[in-house]
């Protein structure tokens, strides 16, 4: 929801380090499960950084990092991803590494994308390699209840 | 009058049994005041104050409390409601911490804090922000400037909460906190 970046963050891991010291990042590692509002990544690997005490961007990696989300207009969104970047000022969170996005209206697949949590828009990149994006949508009268 | 050996050795039996339940009962009651887990205290200290010096000389660390007993088998402290203030080591660092607890044992080389029962540690950051840990164990080593809790134990910051479920280790003066089965909530926003 546009209104989970307003929520608060809970973090569980199996260890974190937190640091002090200016621009150093604290780390999460080990089953690591973020919530914030309806918004919960499954990860192995969290990095936090923050900035007078407030917590500014967030890098996830896992095979995959899972992110799921409840849309405003209530529907289930999943996005699995190798890494997801989360800027919390922006609320833009990048997602590089075999992206996949699902959502009752249809699939995306794609090297990369972006994810602005305050609109719910995805943007999806090519890779200079080959990767291509691939979508699929279903038709309204298709999607199941 | 024939001497009569057996009167005597009754009455030495009857006065050696009087001398024996007397030690017993004065020296029982000389125990029951001590705490240590040692043997008799060396001795006991009321409402003071105590400088601890590290094997450099330098100051490992300052206690006030009402009540220490120094054991005379190992000569560590045992504490009552210490309230603890460790400086910064001569090596660098500049975070003082304060700590207090129910109860403490201090090592003999001064090497070793145990506390016990209701650990509050207060410190501050480098840009000023209070951090406070909690927890009813907290083992603190003044030289190595090392807090560990072998306990679950919280880091309180303005707008973030970390447990520690299965402990901790706070390096004192980075401030750097290793937590084992970590839970944070973050509302700083």
């Amino acid at each position: 929801r546009s209104s989970d970046r307003n929520q608060p963050i809970d973090i569980s891991a199996d260890a974190g380090v937190m640091e002090q010291a200016a621009g150093k990042p604290s780390i999460v590692t080990g089953n690591v499960v973020i919530t914030q509002g309806s918004l919960v990544i499954n990860s192995s690997k969290g990095t936090v950084y923050s900035n007078d005490g407030d917590v500014s961007r967030v890098i996830l990696t896992g095979s995959p990092v899972r992110l799921q989300q409840t849309q405003d207009n209530g529907d289930p969104l999943t996005v699995n991803a190798s890494q997801a970047d989360y800027n919390l000022n922006t609320d833009i969170v990048v997602l590089t590494g075999n992206v996949r996005i699902s959502q009752p209206s249809g699939n995306l697949s794609a090297p990369s994308a972006t994810y602005n949590m305050s609109t719910g828009r995805f943007v999806s990149q090519a890779s200079s390699t080959g990767g291509r994006v691939k979508m699929r949508f279903v038709p309204k009268s298709n999607r199941g209840g | 009058m024939k001497f009569n050996w057996r009167v005597l050795v009754t009455l030495l039996l009857v006065v050696f049994g009087i001398a024996a339940t007397y030690n017993l009962l004065t020296r029982g009651k000389v125990n029951t005041t001590v705490t240590s887990t040692g043997g008799l205290p060396d001795y006991v200290l009321s409402d003071f104050e105590l400088v601890a010096l590290d094997a450099t000389g330098q100051e490992a660390f300052t206690v006030r409390a009402p009540s220490l007993v120094r054991d005379e088998l190992d000569q560590h402290l045992d504490l009552k409601t210490p309230v603890f203030r460790i400086p910064p080591s001569a090596k660098g660092g500049y975070a003082v911490w304060d700590v207090i607890s129910e109860t403490a044992w201090v090592g003999s080389d001064n090497q070793e804090i145990r506390l016990r029962g209701k650990v509050v540690a207060n410190t501050k950051t480098r840009d000023g922000k209070l951090l406070k840990v909690s927890t009813e164990q907290l083992n603190v080593f003044p030289e190595k400037q090392l807090a560990v809790a072998p306990v679950l134990a919280t880091v309180n910051q303005p707008g973030l909460t970390i447990t520690g479920q299965n402990g901790l280790e706070a390096e004192m003066q980075t401030q750097r906190v290793t937590f084992r089965t970590m839970r944070a909530h973050y509302n700083g926003r």
